[in-house]
């Protein structure tokens, strides 16, 4: 698709082109006929609430999975940027309405919603959904809000909360009534309307005519099982980067939003089949043991820039994973051996004890077929215990990597405490925060 | 350090919204020096009796003022300060319901508004525009 050299340029084409939609509504206003000022309070609240729900917009189109949009980043920021942009318009919105309040409380008009005007009504329910939309996702977890049914509220929500929005616009008829104006706001929101249909309905049609079959559950090590999936149809199996991740959907159809994301663990030679190494942890995950051979399944993938592909001239490759952080890990050095790759690799593994090492005894193999260092690092070890004891620390790096360390390349997948204390060792070695590379999916 | 640039990124862009969705209000309203209007400035008595208190109630009723401002209070797109002043009694009375006379003065939105005042009683009416006159 593009050359890993040009995703700069293009990341900043993107933002210079969210900041075209988000300030769209603005320039919208100054055409035709300028309204003479209602006074810098009144309409700073009004050009707030204009572009607020422009940023609203603009979330839909942030998490609609559109490949060349992501591709530059990596989906896991694009939702990361996706939250704090969420988190700014409401408070926008609410900054909108707390200026009128202050500055001219009796235009707001009566509050019951059975008396008061029924666009007012969507605007107050509009900045209420917003609001609840932000609390249950930042502290979901405290919450206990099951991932799937925060899911489904998270879009009814998000929906519901925009059109109300789109009602109160219409219903003030601020700085809307010339037709130009009409048209052109009427157009900017079809465009959302159509996109929340792709997203929805489109998308979801497209996976479900290229369903997976699951043709085998093989149990690992450390409390994990891995599915294998072969395409149903005569549909080609789905082309991926080693390390990339997809969006799973086992038991429904992907009209249920009830996907869940999981890195691809095979390797990207292999044309025939997917595997997904899954770790029971949560809800989902524990039920993956008890997936049928012949339930079908449907992934909507590839995604993620985190693949050795991007770096395909790189000196060595070296990798550090925590628990069942290897399965993208693997699925890099699966390909590395399909490829016939000699180039020096080191793969640092951490795990709490020996027994939970997935795939041992398969990385005992590909240190016969790769140029492979593997070094385990094992928390609780037992006597005459295999590899380093503790945890991934400076000093362990430093032992193990060669003095042309700064040279590779670092991929790092797991827990996200191992993950920032790698981060910070590898930076106090001097590896350059460039060449170090890893995803975030702890989002919520 | 990619979370750390989306979440700059993040914030730059909120900043560069809000500066010019404050741009955009400053140039709306640029700074004017105060101009001395009789019509504006002449203080009319107002005859504080019942009659203004109840019309003023109807025009709070009615929620006139999310559309209109008086005295900074309510909407300050179309103020109705000194309207008394400018409009006859007829005249007030047809732009409170939308009489098909006004139609073309203002957009065709707060003209089919101004029609739902017509489900006033004749009472209620006159004391809206009593209202105004005084204002």
């Amino acid at each position: 698709m593009f050359k890993h050299w040009s995703y700069p340029l293009i990341a900043f084409g993107w933002i210079c082109v969210y900041l075209v939609l988000v300030l769209s509504p603005l320039l919208i206003l100054l055409i035709e006929e300028v309204p003479s000022g209602s006074g810098f309070w009144w309409d700073f609240s009004m050009a707030l609430g204009f572009t607020a729900m422009a940023m609203m917009g603009v979330q839909f189109l942030l998490t609609a999975r559109f490949k060349h949009v992501s591709a530059p980043f990596g989906i896991d920021i694009i939702y990361f940027f996706h939250r704090y942009l969420a988190i700014m318009a409401v408070g926008f919105i609410f900054l909108h309405y707390l200026i009128i309040k202050i500055n001219s409380p009796a235009a707001l008009g009566i509050l019951n919603p059975f008396q008061a005007a029924l666009y007012m009504t969507a605007g107050r329910f509009a900045l209420l959904l917003f609001a609840l939309m932000i609390f249950t996702s930042v502290w979901r977890k405290q919450l206990h809000i099951h991932y799937d049914q925060w899911r489904l509220a998270h879009i009814i929500l998000a929906v519901s909360a925009f059109l109300l929005a789109l009602g109160h616009i219409d219903g003030v008829g601020y700085y809307i009534d010339a037709p130009a104006k009409q048209i052109l706001w009427s157009t900017y929101m079809l465009f959302w309307m159509v996109l929340i249909v792709y997203i929805r309905v489109i998308k979801p049609w497209r996976i479900k005519s290229q369903p997976y079959r699951v043709i085998d559950v093989k149990e690992e090590k450390g409390n994990s099982h891995t599915l294998v999936l072969a395409p149903e149809n005569e549909q080609q199996i789905m082309h991926f980067k080693p390390g990339q991740f997809a969006w799973l959907s086992l038991k429904t159809s992907p009209w249920n939003i009830k996907e869940h994301p999981f890195s691809i663990a095979s390797s990207a030679q292999n044309n025939q089949q997917l595997e997904f190494t899954v770790k029971a942890l949560g809800d989902f995950t524990r039920k993956i043991k008890h997936t049928q051979i012949g339930e079908l399944a449907y992934v909507d993938g590839p995604y993620g820039i985190f693949t050795i592909d991007h770096y395909p001239d790189a000196k060595a490759y070296v990798f550090i994973a925590g628990g069942v952080g290897a399965a993208p890990i693997i699925s890099m050095l699966r390909t590395l051996a399909d490829r016939h790759d000699q180039r020096p690799l080191v793969f640092i593994y951490a795990n709490n004890n020996w027994e939970d090492v997935i795939f041992r005894d398969e990385l005992e193999q590909l240190e016969k077929r790769l140029n492979l260092l593997l070094v385990h690092v094992i928390k609780t070890p037992e006597k005459n215990g295999h590899g380093e004891s503790g945890f991934i620390t400076e000093a362990l790096l430093s032992k193990t990597l060669s003095q042309n360390a700064s040279q590779y390349e670092y991929f790092i997948c797991g827990p996200k405490q191992m993950s920032n204390a790698v981060q910070q060792s590898l930076h106090k070695l001097k590896i350059p925060l460039s060449q170090i590379h890893f995803e975030l999916f702890d989002m919520v | 350090m990619r979370e750390k640039w989306a979440r700059r990124v993040a914030y730059f862009t909120g900043l560069i919204v809000l500066l010019l969705t404050v741009y955009f209000a400053r140039i709306q309203n640029p700074p004017v020096r105060p101009e001395i209007n009789e019509n504006n400035m002449q203080e009319k008595s107002l005859v504080i009796n019942q009659d203004f208190a109840l019309g003023k109630q109807v025009y709070i009723q009615q929620g006139c003022a999310m559309c209109h401002t008086i005295k900074g209070q309510g909407n300050p797109r179309y103020p109705l300060d000194g309207v008394g002043l400018k409009h006859t009694e007829k005249e007030l009375h047809n732009w409170v319901i939308g009489d098909e006379t006004i139609q073309g003065l203002l957009p065709e939105r707060s003209f089919k508004l101004k029609q739902m005042n017509r489900s006033l009683s004749h009472d209620e009416l006159e004391l809206l525009v009593y209202y105004l006159k005084n204002l």
